[in-house]
């Protein structure tokens, strides 16, 4: 008898076409936009989080200036403190710097000196931020090598001007030929390049600005600074990382005397705390998604609401027949139910084809849920059940000999 | 004979604003199983309402209504639905067939509420479709049928559960008299086979192919007699 009612149901839905279609397009819209929007807020963190962990995430950013410690959740550390009019600015040596690598479990230090410069081939020019740092930056930093090599300590110490580009610029200023060997100006003054390393991709943060390495003395005779922003640091594992911050935290505190004027972020914190956001957002786009849900349930109890009184000489007849009460109750409520499992199950379809469209153009990694598919449909059916339940039971209570008067 | 139905100082009363609208006055009747009965009255003398009870659609404000000698008074709702699935056939005036089912849909739906297996609901529709002589008419849909026709739909339908009680509420009132007789000739028949009889009409010609007639006025019965062939 179930699957007659079904049948049943499936009947009546189809005999008013136009009307379920309507009334199951709030179904089908809440049910798509849940998956879309979860499939895309993981789709964004997945390659929030992709594009952190390749700046490594066992790296720490150690800044320097007036004022850093106060601002919070910094990305990175290649921005200028601008903030440096107030005397006396805190500063950190290269010594200083250097010694920050003696902390138990630190594998390496990469202190930089950082300004802006102009790099000049020819008449071709680039705008840079010009990084004066040590050897160690390149594996800190997660760099790949695209040609030649990267700094050396045997730059640090014989003077030589060399340089490292980033493949942007090298292509920039020397088209398609390999620039090893060239010279380059940087603010007129020339430089050997002697690498260029390959772009990383697109990313959150500094990493992807243009840049081009100098070692730290040329950087600061060029730069006419000789203090450190900003020291890169790596842990020896992203379990370590809290550790070392605790510990870089006491050493600076006793040099620089006020946490105000230095901060420590590990990009993993970043991360989490990104992943974090990204979890809440995606959390609350999918609860704006399920107002819709519940708006589409209250579109199928208004129309069970207007069927139940269209059809109450059909109640009454039904019920003259020898239906019981319960039968009416199941049958007007499988014809809710009918109607958001059938938008439900148009709601994946549309959900999953716009989550792998939209994920495309967005150029995420597309990928889809099954558990939020079902998870959304059997919401839609909750939804069906118990907006459907108010209506069906008023058409179970009708009294037979009122039901058959209607004309 | 014994009693199929028994009505004792059977009240119906309505309350409508305010006012209480008696409609039915203590009212007793017998009816012996196998018997053809009408009960006549003008509109407004309560024999619907009459019907109604009898039919389990309504139930009575006071008194008893005793049916294949089981009372009825205060049963639940669930368990009048159930008399009404087991005991007893409608037949309406105005059909009250469904229109988006076919003849053999519209005659199934009581075995369906029966819980019987869609195949035998079937098999006994269509049997019970023959009877009426609407065999090769099953397929059809009732705005594809006669007046006349629509009335044989339903009664297959009161039929199709062996239901020993069949109640017709001006059941020749939309038709054309032709069409009425053939309904009429009908009920004799299937009257013959056994089953109990009960007709509500205002019109005598319908009235006088009963065995008894039962007249009502103002929520009384204020004739009871047989008729002599």
């Amino acid at each position: 008898m179930i699957s007659q009612s079904i049948g049943v149901a499936l009947r009546a839905v189809w005999e008013q076409k136009l009307r379920s279609i309507l009334t199951m397009l709030g179904i089908i819209i809440g049910v798509g936009a849940v998956i879309t929007l979860v499939t895309l807020g993981h789709g964004a963190s997945s390659s929030v989080t992709k594009n952190i962990e390749g700046l490594g995430s066992n790296l720490l950013v150690v800044d320097v200036g007036t004022g850093v410690g106060e601002s919070f959740g910094r990305l990175g550390g290649a921005t200028t403190v601008s903030d440096t009019s107030l005397a006396p600015p805190p500063n950190l040596t290269l010594n200083e710097a250097q010694k920050l690598g003696n902390i138990a479990r630190v594998v390496g230090v990469a202190p930089v000196v950082e300004g802006s410069g102009t790099l000049g081939v020819g008449t071709t020019t680039a705008s840079v931020g010009l990084v004066g740092t040590t050897p160690a930056y390149q594996n800190i930093m997660n760099y790949k090598l695209q040609e030649g090599r990267f700094l050396t300590p045997l730059d640090e110490t014989d003077g030589e001007n060399v340089i490292v580009l980033r493949s942007t610029e090298a292509q920039t200023l020397f088209g398609a030929i390999n620039p090893v060997g060239d010279t380059v100006t940087v603010n007129g003054v020339p430089f050997e390049v002697v690498g260029v390393l390959a772009n990383k991709g697109t990313s959150l943060g500094q990493s992807e600005d243009s840049f081009a390495a100098i070692p730290i003395d040329r950087a600061e005779s060029l730069l006419g600074s000789t203090s450190l922003s900003t020291v890169y640091l790596s842990a020896k594992s992203q379990s370590n990382v809290t550790a070392v911050i605790s510990r870089l935290d006491q050493k600076l505190l006793s040099w620089i005397g006020t946490s105000q004027n230095f901060s420590v972020t590990a990009q993993s914190q970043i991360l989490s705390t990104l992943t974090s956001v990204q979890n809440s957002l995606t959390l609350l786009l999918a609860g704006v998604a399920g107002i819709s849900l519940i708006v589409g349930g209250i579109g199928i109890m208004n129309i069970m609401l207007v069927s139940v009184s269209e059809r109450t000489r059909e109640i009454g007849i039904r019920k003259a027949v020898g239906a019981s009460r319960g039968a009416i109750l199941g049958q007007f409520l499988i014809e809710a139910l009918v109607l958001s499992g059938i938008g439900g199950l148009l709601g994946v379809g549309s959900g999953a084809a716009a989550s792998v469209l939209l994920s495309k153009s967005f150029g995420y990694q597309p990928s889809f849920h099954t558990g939020i598919a079902l998870l959304a449909f059997a919401f839609a059916l909750a939804v069906g059940l118990v907006f459907g339940l108010w209506p069906a039971n008023r058409a179970a209570g009708l009294r037979p000999v009122d039901a058959l008067r209607v004309e | 004979m014994d009693q199929f139905i028994e009505l004792e100082r059977l009240s119906k009363s309505y309350r409508m604003a305010g006012e209480e609208l008696q409609i039915l006055h203590q009212i007793s009747l017998s009816v012996p199983s196998g018997q053809y009965l009408s009960v006549i009255g003008p509109s407004g003398s309560g024999k619907s309402t009459l019907m109604h009870i009898l039919g389990c659609l309504d139930v009575p404000s006071q008194g008893r209504y005793v049916l294949d000698g089981r009372d009825l008074t205060g049963l639940s709702e669930a368990a009048l639905s159930q008399v009404r699935r087991q005991s007893i056939g409608f037949i309406f005036q105005s059909f009250n067939l469904l229109p988006s089912l076919n003849a053999v849909e519209n005659v199934s739906l009581p075995l369906m509420y029966q819980g019987i297996p869609v195949t035998q609901q079937k098999e006994r529709a269509e049997a019970a479709l023959e009877r009426v002589g609407l065999r090769e008419r099953r397929h059809h849909r009732p705005h594809q049928l006669s007046g006349g026709q629509q009335q044989r739909v339903a009664i297959a339908r009161a039929l199709v559960a062996d239901a020993p009680l069949i109640l017709a509420d001006e059941p020749t009132g939309n038709l054309d008299s032709h069409s009425g007789e053939e309904i009429l000739d009908l009920f004799a028949e299937l009257n013959a086979e056994g089953r109990t009889f009960l007709v509500i009409t205002h019109d005598p010609a319908v009235a006088s192919r009963s065995q008894r007639i039962v007249a009502i006025h103002d929520g009384t019965v204020v004739e009871d007699r047989k008729v002599t062939a």
